[in-house]
């Protein structure tokens, strides 16, 4: 049994909360808007399929995130789209000297995403939307919370470095000024 | 008092929306960098940095035919079956039709000439071919010998008490007139004697006699005694 209403009200309930957050978590986790709008329509039908699956309503988002992620992964497989980028050469700790104010634009962020693998690209796009807690991601990648932690600290590091590294970001004029 | 690398863990959790440490807690770490400037410089670079990331994150422009997309592929989707269970369906539907198909074969053979039963004889059989037509059809039979071979007209299987038996049709054509009579062969093999003694008269029945011979047991069916007379032997 769905846990509220009709599977069809259900799902359509569903898809209006959170087709925008899981469409831009698609994007950034794939990089281009025909797959991030594929991965969004796949995961709607497939959690179509298994509502009855989910029992609380309030975890929802997370396992429609969950789904969309293991899509992802299992075209990814097949298509052997995933690198295999290694990050031995980052600390956890980046070196935070060289930071200049500057903030890269969306498509340079995607350039230095799209670079890092997918188990350490994850965690940094859902800690920068905020939208689930540690232990939640940690749920969704079925990792242990360290593993998280640790991902994510050194896929901070990787991406200040990658985005302080490039010549072209753009140096705010208003720098500090940023909310 | 907290140490700086305890600190410095923490400072991943401090400013998450999620409220992922305590009043309490954030107050210790607080405290601390009130008072440890390295600590403080590293929360400051740590927030800037989310800062500067965290807008462009989520900066992606949605389609705006996206929501109706979703919804009309779920449309398309409710009415589909699944792969997996349309190939356990065919396999069913397969498996039914096959099985259906055995069964009409095996509960409907089919006819050929060499099928069709051999009923009638005429006087020009001899009791051999007779008997032999019978044993290849699994009947124990002998015809009774007291009675006119030649008046044989046809030969039949019945069954009694769920074993084939032969059924013998005698005819005799008097004065125009024709008499029938008809003779079960019980067989040895197949029965034991019980109450049918020689002779004897089934109750309760019209004209219907016991009559032994070589270890078979023939009820014999005629309209009267008289009229079975006519077909003995001479």
């Amino acid at each position: 049994m769905p846990w509220f209403g009709s599977s069809k009200s259900a799902i359509e309930a569903m898809v209006e909360a959170h087709y925008v957050a899981l469409y831009r978590f698609a994007y950034r986790l794939s990089g281009s808007a025909q797959l991030a709008e594929d991965l969004t329509q796949e995961t709607f039908c497939l959690a179509q399929k298994k509502l009855h699956q989910l029992r609380e309503e309030e975890r929802a988002k997370s396992w429609l995130f969950a789904i969309l992620r293991n899509v992802y992964l299992h075209q990814a497989r097949s298509s052997k789209l995933e690198k295999q980028v290694s990050l031995d050469g980052i600390p956890e700790i980046a070196d935070r000297s060289t930071e200049n104010g500057a903030g890269p634009d969306s498509a340079q962020l995607q350039k230095a995403l799209n670079e890092l693998p997918e188990a350490f690209r994850t965690p940094l796009i859902l800690y920068y939307f905020e939208d689930f807690s540690y232990k939640e991601i940690a749920e969704q990648m079925n990792v242990p919370l360290g593993t998280v932690m640790s991902r994510l600290a050194r896929g901070k590091a990787f991406l200040r470095q990658r985005l302080t590294d490039q010549s072209d970001l753009i140096v705010k004029a208003n720098q500090g000024e940023v909310k | 008092m907290m140490e700086c690398h305890e600190v410095q863990q923490l400072l991943a959790f401090v400013d998450r929306k999620c409220g992922e440490l305590d009043d309490t807690e954030r107050e210790i770490v607080q405290q601390h960098l009130d008072k440890c400037p390295a600590c403080a410089e590293l929360a400051r670079a740590e927030r800037q940095f989310d800062a500067l990331i965290a807008p462009v994150m989520v900066d992606v422009p949605v389609p705006t035919t996206l929501h109706q997309n979703i919804l009309a592929k779920l449309d398309a989707d409710r009415g589909r079956v699944p792969w997996k269970t349309a190939l356990a369906m065919a396999a069913c539907l397969l498996i039914a039709v096959t099985a259906g198909w055995v069964w009409f074969q095996q509960t409907h053979p089919e006819l050929k000439s060499a099928d069709v039963p051999q009923l009638f004889f005429n006087g020009n059989q001899s009791v051999e071919s007779v008997e032999g037509y019978l044993a290849d059809r699994g009947v124990d039979a002998k015809l009774p010998g007291i009675i006119d071979g030649s008046l044989l007209e046809e030969v039949d299987v019945v069954h009694v008490k769920g074993k084939p038996v032969a059924k013998f049709t005698y005819l005799r054509i008097e004065n125009g007139q024709k008499n029938k009579a008809y003779v079960l062969a019980l067989s040895p093999r197949d029965f034991r004697l019980g109450e049918l003694t020689h002779g004897m008269k089934i109750a309760n029945m019209n004209s219907v006699f016991v009559h032994h011979e070589d270890g078979y047991v023939f009820i014999v069916y005629c309209s009267s005694l008289e009229a079975f007379r006519q077909f003995l032997k001479a």
